[in-house]
């Protein structure tokens, strides 16, 4: 039974974990501009993140390692420098993009300017993680972010079009906007798999003291929670499609994506938004924020436990309570919350790479998983959708930033 | 090395010369962005008119519609001309009438004034239905 409560936590809390301010964002973008056509993207990418997810919890429950302990002893410091430059550079932006748009769903409910609630955000931020466990971390905040299946029921209120969505899990080319459909095909696998979910993952079996007996669970986390995660995001897609596109409201700011609610849910439909958007980005802002300490301490080899109370692990505590105001600053300085989500989604698909492959090795190491090592299905799946991602993206960001 | 820098310097002048947007390319970014604008106030008047969302949610509408498409205007009249920056400045002007009907709680006026900052501008309607190339 307690097994059962244990896989039901874990599966409910990858729901609300799933979500956050890049998949809110790039769903509601490719649904307003494209209708379903983008559904395919969301597919692939979810069936990579499921590998990913499971692939770094097994490596978790057999070595006791996490990703970026793992990858700093196998490949060395150097390398470990490497991906601490691009992890720190893009979870920031990340982690400014998540308080943004915790602003932002306060601007919606208020009206006042979001700025205003930037500094209010961060503290409160600060605060939960400086005071919290883990367990309030992981389960509690992302147990709120269940509020996001407000969008598959506004898509079934809404009725959508199942043939032409079931036709769209079709990977196809588009009819206009070709470097705009490409860029947000990036930011929605960048969104997927972003790089600090997996160490944040795997940094939680540690702190969860998962073994080898916890495989099993691993695996039905991975691929529940990540597929019912996936549904919401496709309820994103939908939604915007049937509500957005018919009146040819673009997504440019979080106040015209904020409309795909009225029509299903009418005077609670802004509400509803503001509170799904707000407490996404809240639950993936406290797992960024955490997951910086985790790839300092880890990879220095410092104490590390969001279980310990922060004079037991100063240099961790230390880490977050920096990060935490330079990525408030970063909001404020570089403005309009949607263009930094977009735009650090896309960056995430040109860091994959960095991360996934020593993964790749690790998973197939027998001195870290031991018989539990990597089927030959996964190793190629992952590594190809990794690579026409980061491919994508090499063409498409410099195209949408350059060209508009 | 010299190869390195004569090959960067020829691949960072194509991108560049690829991505540079001409005058055309411009107006029709703003006329995009009027027109999406413009169906925005339209749907959301609407929807303020029938007490679907708050005031506090229309002004913030109005307030970011008027300081993006500022923003389009000022770069569509410095790069493409007065005529590129007009359907911008037409959408931005039912945009203020928005305003003043909320400010003095008018729906019926701020209901007229969606409907003709969406008349001005062609609003490119998105279907539902994927249609791939």
């Amino acid at each position: 039974m307690k097994n059962i409560m244990n896989v039901a936590l874990g599966i409910a809390s990858s729901i609300g974990g799933f979500l956050d301010v890049g998949a809110i964002a790039t769903a509601a973008l490719a649904g307003a501009a494209f209708g379903v056509q983008m559904l395919w993207v969301l597919v692939l990418g979810t069936l990579c993140v499921m590998f990913l997810t499971e692939m770094v919890g097994r490596l978790a429950c057999v070595s006791h390692h996490s990703l970026v302990d793992a990858v700093r002893e196998r490949c060395g410091f150097r390398y470990f420098s490497f991906l601490l430059i691009g992890e720190l550079f893009v979870d920031l932006l990340v982690l400014a993009a998540e308080i943004g748009g915790v602003a932002v769903a306060l601007h919606l409910l208020t009206g006042i300017d979001y700025r205003w609630f930037v500094p209010i955000v961060a503290f409160a931020l600060w605060l939960l993680i400086w005071l919290g466990t883990f367990s309030i971390v992981q389960n509690g905040v992302s147990l709120l972010g269940l509020i996001t299946l407000a969008f598959v029921v506004g898509m079934w209120w809404m009725g959508p079009p199942w043939h032409e969505a079931m036709k769209a899990m079709v990977p196809s080319a588009p009819s206009h906007d070709a470097a705009k459909y490409w860029f947000i095909a990036v930011g929605i696998i960048g969104a997927l798999f972003e790089p600090f979910m997996l160490n944040f993952y795997a940094s939680g079996a540690i702190e969860e003291k998962w073994s080898l007996k916890d495989i099993a669970m691993n695996r039905v986390t991975a691929v529940l929670g990540m597929g019912f995660g996936a549904v919401i995001a496709v309820s994103i897609v939908m939604l915007s499609a049937l509500t957005l596109g018919p009146h040819g409201i673009q997504v440019d700011s979080y106040e015209q994506a904020a409309l795909m609610m009225v029509q299903p849910f009418g005077s609670w439909g802004i509400p509803l938004f503001a509170a799904c958007l707000g407490i996404a980005c809240f639950g993936a802002s406290l797992q960024v924020a955490l997951n910086l300490s985790y790839l300092f301490a880890q990879g220095f080899g410092w104490n590390w436990s969001e279980n310990l109370r922060p004079h037991a692990d100063a240099r961790f505590a230390l880490v977050y309570t920096l990060a935490i105001p330079v990525g408030a600053m970063l909001v404020i300085v570089l403005g309009d919350p949607l263009q930094i989500t977009t735009f650090s989604m896309a960056l995430n698909a040109l860091l994959a790479p960095v991360i996934v492959f020593p993964l790749l090795i690790l998973m197939n190491d027998r001195y870290y998983v031991r018989e539990y090592r990597n089927h030959i299905v996964g190793n190629i799946f992952v590594a190809a959708i990794v690579i026409i991602a980061f491919l994508i993206a090499i063409v498409a960001i410099p195209l949408e930033v350059l060209g508009g | 090395m010299r190869l390195l820098s004569v090959s960067l310097t020829v691949a960072l002048t194509v991108v560049a010369a690829g991505c540079s947007k001409s005058p055309d390319k411009i107006a029709q970014e703003a006329r995009e962005a009027a027109a999406s604008w413009a169906a925005t106030l339209s749907a959301a008047a609407e929807w303020w008119g029938g007490g679907e969302v708050s005031t506090s949610y229309v002004q913030t509408v109005v307030t970011q519609a008027h300081t993006s498409l500022h923003q389009e205007e000022q770069t569509a009249r410095t790069s493409a001309g007065d005529a590129a920056a007009a359907p911008v400045r037409a959408v931005a002007a039912h945009a203020a009438a928005i305003a003043d009907a909320v400010k003095r709680g008018d729906r019926a006026a701020a209901i007229e004034a969606g409907h003709a900052a969406a008349s001005e501008v062609p609003v490119e309607k998105t279907p539902a239905i994927a249609r791939p190339e």
